[in-house]
């Protein structure tokens, strides 16, 4: 090893600072006890050995590591865990929760400004899905809804994923004291059906209910497609701020004005956005039928396409009628024989055309 | 451990009696090795890291031998002549064990070549064997040393500061030691440098803008180039000679 010429110039204890020709000071510590000020001591030079030791020493050490770790076949325990699913909540607020294989969250997102201020709430990096969804329906605005949508969309498929949302079901039905017991809604769904609640920003658990229960009116004969229900055909329920019994709101549809069309859409997907409507079970009987869990989830994953693409529909056609000067209306009917456009609805029509019930 | 300061019987500082001992009182010289032996005693036992007796164990020997040998070294004015004489009994017995090849039965590491027991860098090694020549050249820039220490004092600044202000690459350590020497060479520089015991960076930067480094490289080097520039106008000639400032 080179070594260069060092003057000591200081001792104290085992510390000893000293000094190269080139005036570089060099502190080391020693155990001789026959080394003082004055004398002269042989130091290697401070060059590769230094850069060997603070560099590549802790990086040949971590490669150690590695290859030992993955010889053992422990390699899984090194990387981050790769996302398993997407877990949604609907409470009061949609939360989507990304969830890695090992079931801890690593990242929320908000989707509308309830679930905002939920997650703002919640510790939930690094946290098992189950807790997060039990912490954020004791929240006291989640405790004040009965009703729950847990929706997995799987991103890998595999046994952890029926696991997860076991223990997400678990969690959301863990009761709270002060609360009532909740109603929670479980569905397996796939990324087309998340993408498809995109289209609306809403979560793929909050769109699939809705299509549910769109299918469930489906099933008991009520007519739901836009065309076929008649404007004021009374609904199941009232509509949104609404009581029941009350004509809908006409003073509302009565209003010409831009502003007040254009507050359709934002009330319709408003509504869609903070009311969860009740899937009764007879509403699962077309799904429950299908005995395969992959035919559920095509049977699950068409209805809310289909749902989500008539809702997209509706909006585009309220917002060209909107779009119309005031007090003309588009003449013509549809193929149904259904008026089309033209007179603006109450927001509570316009709920009920997507089949709203809320009993 | 004995305080330099303590004396013995005459009332006079070890120092004092080293001095007459190395002048030729060859009384002083015994009186002071008598009177030291448990000091030898316990050094060497330290160093052996045995219980050593007088008259039965060679390291005994080997220490009083080292602690004439101290006396007859220790020429300088400060005192601390018994860390002095601890050092050469310490080094000899090392000398010692050497010759005797019995590494094996070395009771601690230090006396190996290769010095393990350091700590980082790895392997200082101490230099070979000292002749009376060389201890008195070790003494030499002992004492420079300590004056230097006790001139930057005065400049308000301690060993460590000079330390956490040398640069660490090459290049700037050789710029900021020319801007000392240009210093040491400008007497109105000197002047102003050792009245008000700071460096004259607006001086240096205004006499010698296109020589030294820009104003902020001054006030980060500012101790490291004072402490340069104390070994050149104190003329610690030892200090100057092994920095190669002459």
């Amino acid at each position: 090893m080179e070594r260069q010429r060092g003057l000591i110039v200081d001792r104290l204890g085992r510390k000893v600072t000293a000094v190269t020709r080139s005036g570089e000071f060099v502190i080391f510590k020693s155990s001789r006890e026959d080394l003082m000020p004055g004398m002269e001591v042989a130091l290697p030079v401070r060059g590769f050995a230094a850069f060997a030791w603070r560099r590549l020493a802790p990086a040949l050490a971590l490669s150690v590591v590695l290859i030992i770790v993955s010889f053992f076949g422990y390699q899984q325990y090194l990387y981050a865990k790769p996302l398993l699913a997407y877990v949604t909540v609907d409470c009061a607020g949609s939360v989507e929760l990304e969830v890695n294989e090992a079931g801890l969250v690593k990242v929320a997102t908000a989707i509308d400004d309830a679930g905002h201020d939920a997650l703002s709430q919640v510790n939930y990096i690094n946290k098992p899905a189950q807790e997060v969804v039990a912490a954020l329906l004791r929240l006291p605005n989640a405790t004040k809804s009965a009703d729950v949508v847990v929706a997995v969309v799987p991103v890998k498929a595999g046994p952890g994923v029926d696991t997860l949302e076991k223990k997400v079901v678990d969690g959301a039905t863990k009761p709270v004291a002060g609360a009532e017991p909740k109603s929670v809604t479980s569905l397996r769904l796939d990324a087309e059906t998340r993408d498809s609640a995109k289209k609306l920003g809403i979560s793929a658990g909050r769109a699939a209910l809705w299509a549910l229960s769109r299918q469930g009116s489906q099933v008991e004969g009520e007519p739901v497609t836009p065309d076929e229900r008649p404007h004021e055909a009374p609904g199941k329920g009232p509509g949104p701020g609404e009581q029941p019994g009350q004509a809908p709101q006409q003073g509302q549809s009565g209003q010409t004005g831009q502003a007040g069309r254009k507050s359709d859409e934002e009330t319709v997907l408003g509504a869609i956005k903070s009311a969860l409507p009740q899937v009764d079970p007879k509403d699962l009987k077309d799904l429950n039928e299908r005995k395969d869990a992959k035919e559920r989830g095509q049977y699950l994953k068409d209805i809310t396409k289909d749902w989500v693409e008539r809702v997209v529909e509706e909006i585009r056609k309220e917002k060209e009628s909107q779009s119309a000067p005031p007090g003309q209306s588009k003449p013509g009917k549809d193929t149904k024989g259904n008026t089309k456009g033209g007179t603006s609805m109450a927001p509570s029509d316009l709920l009920r055309r997507f089949s709203w019930r809320n009993e | 451990m004995i305080l330099s300061f303590l004396t013995v019987s005459t009332g006079e500082t070890v120092e004092a009696r080293a001095a007459r001992a190395r002048d030729g009182d060859s009384q002083a010289r015994e009186d002071l090795l008598r009177d030291y032996t448990p000091f030898i005693v316990k050094t060497a036992s330290s160093a052996a890291r045995r219980y050593l007796v007088t008259g039965r164990d060679d390291e005994v020997s080997v220490g009083l031998q080292a602690f004439n040998e101290a006396i007859s070294a220790y020429d300088s004015p400060r005192p601390g002549f018994l860390a002095f004489a601890a050092t050469v009994i310490r080094r000899r017995l090392i000398d010692y064990y050497r010759k005797e090849k019995r590494r094996d039965e070395v009771p601690f590491s230090s006396l190996s070549d290769d010095d393990e027991a350091e700590e980082w860098p790895a392997n200082v090694e101490a230099s070979r064997s000292f002749a009376v020549d060389d201890w008195s050249k070790v003494l030499e820039r002992r004492d420079d040393i300590e004056e230097w220490k006790d001139v930057l004092k005065a400049f308000r600044l301690t060993l460590k500061d000079v330390v956490k202000a040398a640069p660490k690459h090459v290049d700037a350590r050789e710029r900021a030691i020319r801007t000392a020497v240009l210093l040491a060479t400008d007497e109105d520089l000197v002047r102003e440098f050792l009245e008000h015991k700071k460096l004259p960076i607006d001086d240096l930067v205004r006499h010698l803008p296109d020589e030294v480094a820009s104003r902020k490289t001054l006030e980060r080097q500012k101790a490291f180039i004072t402490a340069i520039a104390v070994i050149l106008t104190h003329d610690l000639s030892s200090l100057k000679e092994f920095l190669d400032l002459t």
